[in-house]
């Protein structure tokens, strides 16, 4: 019986890494863009809302290499 | 018609009957976080979910060459053997589904084809050591992996992000479930319709009707993907049940990282050649959702009941596959038993689940999927006393004086003839 133990363990740091990155980038971006400093205006308004938006196309970039890997005529 | 022809078409009928199990045993992995939190309704749900499952199955051109996965040796399996396979798997399908239970279709299919081997070639079909690396094992790590990575990305954000629960925050993770919900359908498609196709070219080359080594026909790409589209759009709402409202009550943000944590499981798991569960991996990520805000509010007698079910597809599956096997290899009249076994099974558990209709629009309402199999008054009054989803009960209560016999309620739950 052979149980690839090292493609086990890649799936599971790959899944911990990938989801947490994802989540965080996301969570990061609308707590930016949900800021209560948003309200205030000014120069640190409009840094929370461009840090708000660059996490969510960074979280959104990951989403669409995502697409790219489910296609696999895409990727072959 | 000729014998050969006779099982071909039987077999390719059969086929697609297991890929619209499929989709609906699986549509409450893309869709059934969303529908719990409110990110999607119902039924546009399942629609977009159909839709993807189907644009999956025509994108992919990666047909699966073998029936199995090496779990049989592929060289002594007939057409009637993989009838066989087929029909344990539905009926199993239909029987998780008729509990609520979240089960994997592939491993139901696999199950049905090892009875329907040993029973039609013995022993010596049968790779026992590929079952336990490729079934046992993945079934008890697709939760843990899953679910530890979904349980540390809900305790991230319910630590550091106090404000994800209320809004405008909860709507932000509602709109991004749709994206997160999509890729998991999208994916499903992918590789599950390839399935189907996978068996019905091999049945039509195995019979003589397709030259050796050739793809799948365009009439089986689009036959087996419809049929998972029209299977994932009729919902499997009591699975959709257990998985969205039974295990958890999920939040906004905890839907969110459960579906991601899916998709990233589902892709690492296809790419890395150690292959997960799409259903196992989804029902360990929702559970880790909610264990990664409050272990104690998980229901773990719904997790426990599932996870059995895992256990048992594979040997139940076995198990009727051997017994339609041992009936259809005795010939063509074999076969129409088996088919007619088929239909009434999937007929009485049809009629079974209507007692305790879960549907689109109820689907929420509830963390439970009862099932009525007998009809002990008990049962009756239990089901009079729980809170009524049609508002037309309580008029009937009160027409009857509140005296009514349990027998009042129990024709009118049957409906129309009331």
């Amino acid at each position: 019986m052979t149980i690839n133990w090292s493609a086990l363990g890649l799936v599971a740091v790959v899944t911990l890494a990938g989801a947490i990155a994802i989540v965080s980038l996301f969570s990061i971006g609308i707590g930016a863009l949900t800021s209560q400093v948003r309200a205030k205006g000014g120069a640190t308004a409009t840094a929370a809302t461009a840090a708000g938006y660059i996490f969510l196309a960074a979280a959104g970039s990951i989403a669409v290499w995502g697409v790219y890997m489910i296609i696999p005529a895409l990727h072959k | 018609m000729t014998t050969t022809l006779f099982i071909v078409s039987v077999v390719v009928v059969t086929a697609l009957f297991f890929d619209f199990t499929n989709g609906f045993h699986d549509s409450a992995n893309a869709m059934a976080t969303s529908v719990a939190t409110g990110a999607l309704r119902p039924r546009t749900a399942v629609l977009i979910a159909a839709i993807l499952n189907v644009v999956g199955a025509f994108l992919s051109t990666e047909v699966a060459k073998t029936i199995s996965g090496g779990m049989v040796n592929d060289s002594f399996v007939t057409p009637t053997m993989i009838f066989a396979g087929l029909v344990a798997a539905i009926l199993w399908n239909l029987m998780t589904w008729l509990f609520g239970l979240p089960s994997s279709s592939s491993h139901a299919l696999f199950g049905g084809l090892i009875g329907a081997v040993l029973i039609g070639a013995g022993l010596s079909g049968v790779n026992f050591s590929v079952i336990i690396s490729k079934i046992l094992l993945p079934a008890v790590m697709a939760p843990l992996v899953a679910g530890l990575a979904a349980a540390t990305a809900v305790f991230l954000i319910s630590k550091l992000f106090k404000r994800a629960d209320d809004e405008p925050a909860a709507g932000w993770y509602r709109r991004a479930q749709t994206i997160s919900g999509s890729m998991i359908a999208l994916a499903h498609g992918t590789s599950d319709g390839q399935k189907t196709m996978g068996v019905i070219t091999l049945v039509l080359i195995t019979g003589g009707y397709q030259a050796s080594g050739s793809g799948p026909q365009i009439w089986v790409i689009a036959a087996a993907g419809l049929a998972i589209g029209a299977g994932t759009y009729s919902g499997g709402w009591r699975i959709m049940r257990t998985m969205g409202k039974g295990l958890v009550d999920l939040h906004p943000a905890q839907g969110f990282a459960a579906e991601t944590t899916s998709t990233v499981a589902i892709l690492a798991s296809a790419h890395m050649g150690f292959g997960l569960s799409t259903t196992q991996v989804c029902s360990g990520s929702v559970i880790g959702s909610g264990a990664g805000r409050n272990i104690k509010k998980v229901r773990w007698g719904t997790a426990r009941k599932m996870f059995y079910g895992w256990l048992l597809t594979l040997p139940a599956a076995a198990v009727f596959g051997g017994i339609a096997a041992a009936i259809a290899l005795r010939g063509t009249i074999g076969v129409i038993v088996v088919l007619a076994a088929l239909i009434g099974g999937t007929a009485v558990i049809v009629k079974i689940s209507r007692r305790t209709a879960v549907t689109s629009h109820n689907v929420t309402d509830d963390v439970v999927v009862k099932v009525k199999l007998g009809r002990s008054k008990d049962e009756d009054l239990a089901m009079a006393g729980a809170p009524s989803n049609d508002g037309i009960e309580p008029i009937v209560i009160s027409q009857t004086g509140g005296t009514h016999q349990p027998t009042s309620t129990d024709t009118f739950m049957k409906g129309p003839q009331s």
